[in-house]
């Protein structure tokens, strides 16, 4: 019998829903990237580019804590990283997190506000 | 509430007692700031262990506190805005995004996110101090002490800790 708890789930929509409100509700994020390769299929990771946080600040994706104990319960990590960083990572000078990938990954929004 | 939240919480609301108390006796500007401050990180700290999973040491958390406090399903925001003086969850998600430039002003102030300026803690620069944070006058403290944005921010750190229970 299918689980409809996992039948429910659309995580590229809810991945899209999140993006668009870290963009609204946070001064500093430039561009928020949505990596599904190699994770889960109820998590969500995030990497979204800050120009407000400092260098010092280390490459930890965080859990959000978003929604637990449901028929709906996922994850959503973000991984905030400073606009230099971004430009290492894309440059493999800085690996990301174990197990994140930029394979297949998607630019969700950018500054202006536009999805893709 | 996990056991890591609760002492956590535990933590965050001694700092807040010591702000209310530091402000009650006219200490320096750079006291206040240093206990809002670390209220502000503990209480990101305990909201962001309801994961169970260790959230980073770093003192930069009350922005991603109030990011993830939005990211709640809708029912629980509308209950999690009510129990923070908000009507509804809209109002919560407005204020928030109108107030970010001041929490950022607010989680980077610490020393190590002060690129060697303005710190509540240390003199600065680092290499040849001239600067003492107990004489300083904090342009963040007065935007927190007189302007709206500023004293609802405050009002919500309060009622944040206060009410933690409610949307741990």
């Amino acid at each position: 019998m299918a689980n409809t708890t996992e039948v429910d789930f659309d995580r590229d929509a809810l991945a899209k829903h999140y993006a668009k409100r870290h963009l609204a509700t946070d001064a500093g994020v430039e561009e928020i990237y949505y990596l599904p390769t190699d994770s889960p299929p109820r998590e969500i990771r995030f990497l979204e580019v800050n120009r407000l946080i400092s260098e010092t600040t280390p490459l930890e994706p965080i859990d959000f804590g978003v929604d637990t104990g449901t028929a709906d319960a996922h994850t959503l990590y973000v991984l905030d990283v400073t606009p230099a960083q971004w430009k290492a990572i894309r440059s493999e000078q800085l690996p990301l997190p174990t197990g994140w990938s930029l394979v297949d990954s998607q630019q969700l929004v950018h500054s202006n506000g536009n999805r893709s | 509430m996990n056991n890591a939240q609760k002492v956590w919480w535990q933590q965050a609301q001694s700092d807040h007692s010591l702000f209310i108390k530091l402000r009650r006796i006219g200490a320096h500007e750079c006291h206040l700031l240093h206990y809002l401050q670390m209220t502000t990180e503990k209480l990101s700290k305990a909201y962001l262990w309801r994961s169970g999973k260790v959230p980073p040491k770093t003192h930069t958390g009350f922005v991603r506190f109030l990011k993830a406090l939005l990211d709640r399903r809708s029912a629980d925001l509308e209950r999690i805005a009510k129990s923070l003086g908000f009507g509804r969850g809209v109002d919560l998600e407005n204020w928030v995004s109108s107030v970010q430039l001041l929490a950022y002003a607010l989680q980077n102030i610490a020393p190590a996110e002060a690129q060697d300026g303005p710190n509540p803690e240390y003199p600065w620069p680092h290499e040849s101090p001239a600067n003492c944070p107990a004489s300083h006058n904090f342009a963040l403290w007065k935007q927190l002490l007189n302007t709206g944005h500023g004293r609802k921010l405050m009002d919500f750190i309060g009622r944040a800790i206060t009410n933690f229970a409610a949307y741990a």
